[in-house]
């Protein structure tokens, strides 16, 4: 069920309309539920997986909490990260493994191995459940929470519908507190839902969808084949992966405020940060978090001086492109990220550094930031790692042609509408446009919100960009 | 202001929307009120596309061809291709006196697009003497159809759950199908945001348009298609049988190969294909150019070849 289709926002309401008539462990109950039937939606035989993989750390999580023995505890902790990244690692990246090894036997002269020796697909939101399962069994083994005592609760933790397929992924110390206590009614955080959802759907349906149509014409060389064509396409799918997923995440935010609910905010004005760093406190904040908390801090973090330091920030980004997806694309997009965090640990720590910052210079680092995830970008969408080299040539040689105008108008707007919303979301501090402003303004943002939805939605079917992830 | 008091069995939880989510709900729910009335009061008048779509279903549904009636009708059916490559009036000059070809052609159809709406042009009581369904080879064997669009138009409500098997349809799409079916507004929605963007960003409509036009489909290969096709003509020849109308298939010249194929299923099958002109016979000068759509000088050879082809088929 996608969040933007009318089907889902039935669901949603009709959810909405029981669930605050039930006690706290009915609404648990109907939550779970629900949640699954949401799920199963896609495949009932992804659900089975799903629920198979909840019991299994459900159970897991309470043996860590009653052993005494901590070589008992390590055992325990090691056999769920060992189940959990088997299960993940086995549906996300059999088919790549086996694609790369057959291309390396290929390359000794070895022929003749079947590329296709087993088609798995891909469950939707494995990445997110099974990260959010993770995090669950560290913080129980680490005594940070305590293990749930209640199916339901765990359950509910692990599966409610708004973060499910594509996060955002909640800590354990966030939402499982949540749903064990009783949800209150507020108007206000109801009304929050309601405009988050809206403008959810401004920056799902108008701005992304709209952006894919001139980044996948761009990408797949029918817009053209020289410098414009790649850098209208490098912008139109900044815009688009951008709308897409923060669009998903207001979507998912919003929906979880109607329960009662309230998620961490994913994405605070990326494309306003002045260095890579600050990029990564501000998109896809529960992933970087998550990354940060589980991998670059056990690594040691900078904690061993900088060249560890630089190892660790690489090993951090290149896991974290490779959790984006088996193909060798996510793997540059990370090293390119990696890098360039790298560099900038680098230059904060010598003497190129300067402490004072004016406006000038963080208008100029806003502007390198940007176009460094830009390029990163082409990576992270192109086919594979030919294509992207492939698209970087043409940047070589620019020939205008009259169908570049309209592009680069259509580009134009649509972010600069994305962008407007982002700079008053950035001086009110809102987590939406004029949430902080007198009703009236609200009231107005809204009307343009479904004026721009009802007239400027893009045609064609655009499943969320994570989804796939 | 309370909307509402639920009372559950061992606590109270008051739910009280405020004044301005009322007034957004409300708002929304007027809007989409506002969409549907206005949809179905004037789009099918201010449409060019839909006013020509709806006068020439009107004309199909109003034959009703006897055994013994004079003038027995040739229903032309068919998408974009058979309307640009399709001209009218010296198809009627070519063809042979006291038949009345008569043309209902719906952009953006498919192979399942036309059974359906076959099945509901006959259930609303069309009886022609004859039907030509023109379709690439593509555009026979894929499983898409229209889309909302062919929901609202061609489909009959018996109808709906088949096709959401037939087509493969997830669930979500299957809802919104059937949504589709039901609300004008809904089933013509891109149709009303094409219109809006081309008044407002004509230039990017444009090229949009035209990007997308040039995309080429992969061609259906050989082994799978030969069957498909036989089993699709062979369908719809029963349709068209059950109803007492002979049923005959054009396919109109595109860079898709498997026309062969198709003649040759249709040969097999005792169905008739007719291939008026073969797939390398015409250059880019006789398409427009998206190089997919006939123009002008395509389109008079292939109208004169079709009525000729058509003359030696008749009785």
């Amino acid at each position: 069920m996608l969040f933007d289709t009318p089907i889902y926002l039935l669901f949603l309401a009709l959810i909405v309309a029981v669930y605050w008539r039930l006690n706290l462990r009915r609404q648990n109950i109907l939550l779970l539920l629900a949640s699954y039937f949401f799920y199963g939606w896609w495949d009932w035989r992804f659900l089975l997986l799903m629920i198979g993989s909840t019991i299994v750390d459900f159970l897991i999580a309470r043996e860590i909490e009653g052993a005494s023995d901590q070589g008992k505890r390590k055992i325990l902790l090691i056999t769920s990260l060992v189940l959990n990244f088997a299960i993940l690692g086995f549906f996300k990246y059999f088919n790549f493994f086996l694609d790369s090894t057959v291309t390396a036997l290929d390359a000794l002269g070895i022929h003749g191995v079947p590329r296709n020796l087993l088609a798995v697909i891909l469950p939707p939101g494995i990445s997110f459940y099974t990260f959010q399962e993770v995090a669950y069994i560290v913080d129980v083994s680490a005594g940070r929470i305590r293990a749930s005592r209640d199916f339901v609760e765990y359950g509910l933790f692990i599966s409610l519908f708004p973060h499910l397929i594509a996060g955002p992924i909640q800590r354990p110390s966030h939402l499982l507190p949540q749903v064990q206590t009783r949800r209150v009614f507020n108007p206000s955080t109801f009304r929050d839902g309601c405009m988050l959802i809206l403008m959810g759907f401004v920056r799902k349906a108008v701005i992304a969808d709209n952006c894919a149509h001139l980044a996948n014409a761009a990408f797949s060389g029918a817009l053209g084949n020289d410098g414009w064509a790649t850098c209208i396409g490098i912008y139109a799918f900044a815009w688009q992966i951008y709308g897409d997923f923060s669009g998903y995440s207001d979507i998912a935010r919003g929906s979880a405020q109607l329960l009662g609910f309230h998620f961490m905010v994913n994405f605070r004005q990326p494309y306003l940060a002045c260095s890579l760093q600050e990029f990564w406190r501000r998109w896809h904040i529960s992933l970087s978090t998550w990354l940060r908390d589980y991998l670059y801090i056990p690594l040691g973090g900078s904690r061993g001086g900088p060249v560890k330091t630089y190892r660790n920030l690489l090993i951090t980004m290149l896991l974290g492109g490779l959790w984006h997806g088996a193909n060798w694309t996510f793997v540059v997009w990370g090293a390119v990220h990696g890098c360039v965090l790298s560099i900038e640990r680098w230059i904060s720590g010598s003497r190129l550094h300067v402490a004072q910052s004016t406006a000038v210079r963080r208008f100029a680092g806003r502007i390198l930031t940007f176009h460094i995830v830009c390029f990163s970008w082409i990576f992270f969408r192109a086919e594979n790692v030919s294509s992207a080299f492939n698209m970087l040539k043409t940047l070589g040689h620019f020939q205008w042609s009259p169908d570049y105008a309209a592009a680069w108008l259509f580009v134009i707007t649509l972010s600069g509408l994305a962008m407007m919303m982002d700079l008053e979301m950035e001086w009110s501090g809102g987590e939406y446009v004029f949430q902080n402003r007198m009703p009236v303004l609200r009231y107005s943002a809204a009307l343009i919100a479904i004026a721009l939805v009802t007239l400027f939605s893009a045609s064609g079917n655009h499943a969320f960009i994570y989804f796939r992830f | 202001m309370p909307s509402s008091t639920f009372v559950s069995e061992r606590q109270t939880i008051r739910v009280r929307l405020d004044r301005f989510t009322i007034v957004l709900l409300g708002t929304i729910v007027v809007v989409l009120v506002f969409l549907e009335v206005v949809s179905r009061e004037r789009f099918d008048s201010s449409s060019k596309v839909e006013l020509r779509e709806l006068s020439e279903r009107a004309g199909v549904l109003a034959i009703r061809d006897s055994a013994a009636s004079s003038d027995p009708h040739i229903v032309l059916l068919g998408n974009s291709l058979m309307l640009e490559g399709v001209e009218a009036p010296l198809l009627k000059a070519k063809i042979e006196p006291g038949y009345a070809p008569t043309t209902y052609f719906v952009l953006g159809t498919n192979y399942y697009d036309w059974f359906y709406g076959l099945k509901r042009l006959f259930a609303e009581g069309m009886r022609p003497r004859y039907i030509v369904l023109g379709l690439s080879p593509n555009q026979l064997a894929t499983s898409e159809i229209r889309g909302d669009i062919t929901a609202h138009y061609l489909i009959q409500q018996s109808d709906l759950f088949d096709l959401v098997r037939q087509s493969h349809m997830d669930a979500t799409r299957a809802c919104e199908f059937a949504l589709a079916h039901y609300s004008e507004f809904y089933s013509i929605r891109e149709v009303f945001r094409g219109y809006v963007m081309s008044r407002v960003f004509p230039s990017v409509a444009d090229l949009l348009q035209n990007r997308y036009a040039s995309f080429r489909e992969p061609e259906v290969s050989d082994s799978v298609f030969k069957p498909l096709a036989a089993g699709r003509l062979a369908a719809l020849d029963r349709l068209c049988k059950m109803y007492g109308a002979h049923f005959l298939f054009v396919v109109p010249p595109t860079y898709q190969k498997g026309e062969e194929t198709i003649v040759e299923a249709g040969r097999e099958g005792g169905v008739t294909v007719l291939l008026p002109v073969k797939r390398n016979e015409f250059d880019q000068s006789y398409y427009q150019k998206d190089g997919f759509h006939m123009n002008q000088k395509g389109a008079e050879i292939f109208t004169a070849r079709v009525a000729a082809e058509l003359n030696k088929e008749l009785p």
